[in-house]
């Protein structure tokens, strides 16, 4: 009998990504059978173990029509799990043909719909860490028919979109110094988790108590410090004073600050600090408050409908959000109205402009396919909500005015509309879209490198190692940009390219200006007594005006240049222009010296260095390629090295699984200084650890050519031996690892060393189908469901027309089913 | 019979006479289970990553003791372990827990909820939902308060490297799918418990009048959105219907506390706003002190670091809790020195809690006579837990409900006879609290094997 799916069905059928069951759950009354079919399943894989013979693990399979219905229902649900995980039938046992699994996770699917009792189970698959459960040969096989579409959802703001909006809330544009310095006040009420990689998952994230106080202090300080230069007219005039009262009040507070200075100064005190608290006392009242506010709180008390609506409206912009619909404005004034009766105007306008910034449309993005229905369950987002699903795509703002437009004069109703949008976003270089580096650095996780601690003892002594490492991340992001602004073969360039950019902005013109104008200088001063122009030189000396004026001229950065500043930039490069080689670009901004060592992580002499002014460069040919050999990754995946760097490839490259870590398991690498890491690793050899560390290992080993650093080594320095001299003694390293999960017979097998793996890496269809997976995940904001197959089939297939263009990739997954369409799944 | 707070809550309808009324309905709660005792009594669960090692709280006098017996000793006869002598001058209200398994949790790096919830939720980056409710939010209800369940940390969970505003350490839960978030800033759990007091506002009473017509309106709200929602998008709107309709219970009954709130409330200074980790600790447990002496709340869990802790101001600087934790050497120490320099750290905070409690004089004794702080860790036995042993250190009178201060005690090892878990233990402290629960706590399936009894209390616990 075919059946109509019920949604709760349908739900766990989406996410299991099981086959529609043939089966109906037993009506409530029925007396419980298991179905021929999945009984003979059972009885040839699972009962000969899970019987009143072994019953292992305490299951026994042969009694389900004996248990009462919890019970039932609570072993089913612990069998689903187990199935689609494929954690049983143990590896060594005979195992079921995927169709038998699909056919036995389709019953018990059918047996739990509604009950609850796949609830858990349900909200765990939805985490990012079980995306890869969902069978990647069967996602990218062409078999599933099923139309995309994402379930209708409202979805947590994030802490990027909370930071971006939070700049204007005090009226200022753009730049945050300009907002009276104080939205760092506010707190980011929306945590993103500790996960590393993508997780801005709307399954995920929702607002609770913790949330609920956190925006109610944000929103009280904002409002407060907007409306106080109203609210003290009004305050004073409640109290039958006047405005002249306060003025004078005023001047009563400033004279006490400057008195309060005098005897700081007196008791000869700094007054740097109290000067500064002064100021930042003083600054809010330089906020003016807007006249849509100053309207209702110093009028008569009787707001009009319109003078509400304005501030209603005015607030909403401000505040960064969708522009209210007509049952917002009727809504908050309906509660304005209310509030001023009680508690007057000033009280009434407030308490108005708080709720709308707690209210749940501030918290959640909705998105629930109010757009037309296309018959199959399925309805397309409406205009407006997708003016905001594109524009938080690829910005951390609303929507510009031109998608804003859009929506409203019904030219976002088509895929084509939509495609039109999402490439004009872009293809205008001024919009900037941060979300776009941001996937690259959730993928990789090269952005954590200057979170890893590193002792700076071993680095270079005196200045803390994360903000060099905050400069490879920066080479590595000027790389990715690189690589996306040539657009071609991008996922094969990130792996592969022996080609890196290093103290470098990206743009060869503007370095080669730098550059000669530091050549020009060091030519103009070389011959004058620039030594003594240094602030410290016993005789102190200034360079004449004339010289100013030219080594002022020779560049934007030097036209502040004062005799200090260029003694400190011709003693940079003097070395360097004695030996005829071009100095690394140094920024006085930044320390020196600290710039020079930590050359190091790319085995850069940066004292010796010849400069390269065109970038990017083969740096180390046949020794580094790709992301994977950049300071930046290696660094960031350097804390448990061998396996962090394993599991890695494993999961973001090979979509495969790495299992939690089990209980029985004490992973403590052993210290003994006699021995390299890999000697120190083989503990994980044991064969009950190996099982899983065979998924991570072997892969890991390859990177055995890098230190912690990201240096490149052929020997092993054993830090904790007694120093030969001035050197550490060495060990040979063994680098030899073993790629497996490719699933191309001419790839997998022995590796030896980084470069080895990341040209077969880069070569693997299969692993340019998972930075594709990864890349759905991020931009549909959920794990990939069977039913996605087709979106991620059209998305590789217009990567692979376009010879590798990650934003033919991209334009084709923000037009896909997945992304326009919604459907009820309850 | 299950008399929840807030089933009393909406059944009498209370508006302003809540506050007055909260600790009776505590009182109620406890009665609904037969218990007849009254007065106050009060929790601290501190959860401290990277396990507690057996042997870094044993007396160094029991090292070769087997550890398949039964120990019940007197403290004063024993000398502490050297990272415990912080405690040493209160050794009357120490007890050290040794033995209890866990083996239905998850172990590994952390077992998140399994340490006081025992079930198990294994993950690093997230816990899965939880089961039910943890048994320090249990007791929260059973001894409610203007804010029942006081939730702190210095961060998140396992790794995370959030240390400021919400986070979520997944180690307690109010019941089925609901993790409680923790409050990482000192400043802002400080404008909570003391900002009405704190305030010099001439309009707070306004304000704080609006805030309920707020909480009302936004009520209202968000049940008319949830209309056209299907149910998981109706479940992300029921937490906060649940937040709104919580902190409106807060405020009025906060407001009724002033008198006591503004005699406790701490000095505002900078380690309020300090990013270095031992002075975060300080705030968070100045706090913990004055919240619990003002009267505000009952029970605190408080999660004092994670993996991605650095112990800098104990001179712990290259390596993290999770490092010293692998046993990687630091600063020319080796992981297991570093780890005993953080304990010894932890329980000298610890000691000055449990002090400052001690100094407020109540009925025949003292606070701290009627508290109970449990130090545990989320991760059990050790770094990577093994959870065939589950160690605590318990401090304070706890009402002298349970026959633990001033003893050693270890229960028998792993499968021996009368070997007892943290289902057990978690069962007596719920029994003698005044919750007759039968088992609280998932079952070990290695233990049902071996035809082992593991439900109940353990008898000789409860006095």
């Amino acid at each position: 009998m075919q059946r109509t799916i019920k949604p709760c069905l349908l739900a766990c059928s989406l996410l299991l990504g099981v086959v529609t069951s043939q089966h109906t759950p037993a009506r409530a009354d029925a007396p419980f059978t298991v179905p021929g079919d999945v009984a003979n399943i059972l009885q040839q894989y699972c009962i000969d173990c899970h019987d009143d013979g072994l019953a292992k693990g305490d299951v026994r399979l042969d009694e389900l029509t004996k248990l009462s219905k919890n019970d039932r229902l609570a072993l089913l649900s612990k069998v689903q799990e187990q199935l689609y995980l494929s954690q049983m039938p143990p590896e060594k046992k005979p195992q079921p043909s995927d169709q038998a699994r699909q056919q036995v996770l389709g019953w018990i699917a059918a047996e739990l719909a509604g009950t609850g009792q796949d609830a858990a189970f349900r909200q765990k698959m939805q985490r990012p860490q079980y995306g890869n459960y969902v069978d990647h040969d069967r996602l990218f096989s062409g078999e599933v028919k099923e139309e995309a579409f994402s379930p209708a959802r409202l979805w947590r703001r994030n802490p990027n979109q909370f930071d971006r909006a939070k700049r204007t809330y005090f009226g200022a544009a753009r730049n945050a110094s300009q907002t009276v310095g104080e939205v760092n006040e506010l707190n980011q009420p929306f945590h993103k988790g500790g996960a590393e990689g993508i997780d801005d998952y709307a399954a995920l994230f929702y607002a609770d108590s913790a949330t609920f106080d956190t925006l109610y202090r944000n929103a009280e300080f904002v409002v407060d410090r907007t409306l106080l230069l109203a609210f003290i007219e009004y305050d004073y005039k409640s109290r039958g004073k006047t405005l002249d009262d306060w003025k004078a009040d005023r001047a009563k507070e400033l004279k006490a600050q400057q008195d309060e200075i005098e005897r700081y100064k007196k008791e000869g005190k700094t007054t740097r600090y109290i000067g500064r608290a002064h100021a930042q006392l003083n600054a809010r009242y330089k906020l003016e408050t807007p006249q849509v506010y100053r309207d209702i709180i110093l009028g008569d008390g009787k707001p009009t409908d319109a003078q509400m609506e304005a501030a209603i409206r005015h607030h909403f912009e401000r505040t960064g959000q969708h522009e209210p619909t007509q049952d917002d404005l009727d809504k908050y004034t309906g509660f304005m109205r209310k509030e001023i009766a009680q508690a007057g105007p000033y009280f009434g306008l407030r308490n108005v402009l708080l709720a709308i910034l707690v209210s749940p449309k501030y918290i959640y993005r909705s998105e629930l396919g109010l757009g037309k229905p296309v018959g199959d369950g399925r309805t397309m987002l409406a205009p407006a909500e997708l003016a905001y699903a594109i524009s938080y795509a690829l910005t951390d703002e609303k929507p510009d005015a031109i998608l804003l437009e859009a929506a409203k004069t019904g030219r976002l109703q088509t895929r084509e509309d939509v495609k039109r949008e999402v490439v004009r976003l872009l293809e205008t270089e001024s919009i900037e879209k941060p979300r776009i580096l941001r996937f690259f650095h959730e993928f990789f996780g090269y952005h954590l490198a200057p979170e890893v601690f590193k002792d700076d003892g071993r680095f270079h002594d005196g200045f803390t190692f994360y903000k060099i490492a905050t400069r490879y991340v920066e080479d590595t992001d000027t790389l990715v940009l690189y690589i996306l602004k040539k657009d071609k073969d991008v996922f094969r360039e990130l792996l592969a390219t022996e080609e890196y950019f290093v103290g470098h902005s990206g743009d060869n013109a503007a370095v080669t200006a730098e550059v000669d104008a530091q050549k020009q200088l060091y030519a103009y001063c070389k011959g004058k007594q620039w030594k003594k122009w240094d602030t410290n030189a016993k005789v102190k000396e200034q360079p004449s005006e004339q010289d100013l004026k030219y080594a002022q001229s020779l560049h934007p950065e030097f036209k502040s240049l004062k005799g200090d500043g260029i003694h400190g930039k011709m003693r940079m490069l003097a070395p360097f222009e004695e030996k005829g080689i071009t100095p690394f670009t140094y920024s006085g901004k930044r320390s020196r010296d600290a710039q020079f060592k930590g050359l190091m992580a790319y085995n850069i002499d940066g004292y010796n260095w010849d400069f390269p002014v065109e970038q990017p460069f083969v740096l180390d040919k046949g020794k580094r390629a790709g992301i994977l050999s950049h300071p930046s990754w290696l660094i960031a995946h350097s804390l448990n090295a061998t396996t962090d760097r394993g599991k890695w490839i494993r999961e973001r490259l090979l979509a495969g699984t790495v299992p939690d870590v089990p209980i029985t398991v004490d992973a403590s690498v052993p210290e003994d200084p006699h021995k390299t890491l890999r000697e120190r690793y083989q503990v994980t050899e044991a064969e009950t650890c190996w099982k899983c560390h065979v998924k991570m290992n072997p892969l890991g080993y390859a990177f055995e050519t890098f230190d912690d650093f990201g240096r490149w080594r052929d020997k092993e320095n054993m830090e904790g031996l007694p120093m030969e001299g001035k050197r550490f003694q060495t060990r040979p390293i063994d680098a030899k690892g073993w790629l497996d999960g490719t699933g191309d017979k001419a790839l997998d097998g022995e590796v030896i060393g980084t470069i080895d793996l990341v040209n077969r890496l880069a070569q693997s269809r299969r692993v340019q189908q998972s930075f594709i997976r990864h890349a759905f995940r991020y931009w549909m904001g959920r794990n990939e469901f069977l039913s996605d197959s087709k979106t991620l089939i059209a998305a590789e297939k217009a990567y692979m027309d376009s010879d590798g263009s990650f934003r033919a990739m991209l334009v084709s997954l923000l037009t896909s089913d997945s992304f326009i369409y919604r459907k009820h799944v309850d | 019979m299950s008399y929840t707070r807030r089933k009393f809550v909406k059944c009498l309808s209370l508006g302003a006479g809540m506050p007055v009324l909260a600790p009776i309905l505590g009182q109620l709660e406890r009665e609904a289970y037969g218990a007849t005792e009254t007065g106050p009594k009060r929790f601290v669960f501190v959860a401290v990553s990277s396990g507690i090692m057996p042997e870094e709280v044993e007396p160094p006098s029991l090292k070769d003791e087997s550890k398949d017996k039964y120990l019940n000793i007197p403290l004063d006869r024993l000398e502490l372990e050297p990272a415990m002598k912080p405690l040493e001058p209160l050794k009357n209200y120490l007890s050290v827990v040794q033995g209890l398994s866990g083996k239905m949790c998850a172990g590994g790096h952390t077992g998140n909820y399994g340490a006081l919830g025992v079930w198990r939720a294994p993950g690093e980056q997230a816990a899965p939902p939880p089961k039910r409710a943890t048994v320090d939010s249990m007791l929260s209800r059973m001894y409610p308060a203007a804010i029942d369940h006081l939730t702190t940390g210095l961060t998140g969970g396992w790794g995370t490297r959030v240390t400021e505003g919400v986070v979520y350490p997944y180690i307690s839960a109010a019941g089925p799918q609901k993790t409680i978030p923790f409050q990482a800033s000192p400043n802002i759990v400080f404008e909570q418990l003391f900002g009405t007091v704190a305030s010099k506002d001439r309009y707070s009473a306004q304000k704080l009048a609006s805030k309920k017509n707020l909480l009302d309106f936004m009520a209202g709200d968000v049940k008319k959105t949830q209309q056209a929602l299907p149910s998981q998008e109706k479940a992300k709107l029921d937490y906060y219907l649940d937040a709104l309709e919580g902190l409106r219970d807060r405020d009025v009954k906060i407001a009724a506390l002033r008198d006591s709130l503004e005699k406790h409330v701490p000095e505002f200074t900078d380690k309020y706003t300090a990013t270095e980790t031992e002075l975060r600790q300080d705030a968070h447990f100045d706090l913990i002190a004055a919240a619990l002496i003002s009267g505000i709340t009952n029970v605190v869990t408080m999660k004092i670091d994670n993996s991605a802790t650095f112990y800098r101001g104990l001179g712990i600087n290259e390596k993290s809790v999770h490092g010293i934790g692998h046993n990687e050497s630091s600063d020319g120490k080796t992981g297991m020195e570093c780890r005993a320099m953080v304990r010894r750290h932890h329980f000298e905070i610890l000691a000055h809690l449990a002090k400052k409690l001690k100094a407020v004089p109540e009925g025949d004794g003292n606070m701290l006579d009627n508290t109970m702080i449990v130090y545990i860790s989320p991760s059990g036995n050790r770094h990577h837990g093994t959870l065939e042993s589950w160690p605590m250190v318990v401090l304070g009178g706890g009402g002298k409900k349970m026959k633990l201060a001033g003893r050693y005690l270890q229960f028998p090892g792993y499968g021996q006879a009368n070997h007892k878990t943290i289902g057990n233990w978690w069962t007596s402290v719920l029994n003698a609290y005044g919750n007759p629960i039968k088992h609280y706590g998932d079952l070990d399936p290695g233990l049902m094997k071996g035809g082992f009894d593991q439900e109940g209390p353990i008898a000789d616990l409860i006095a």
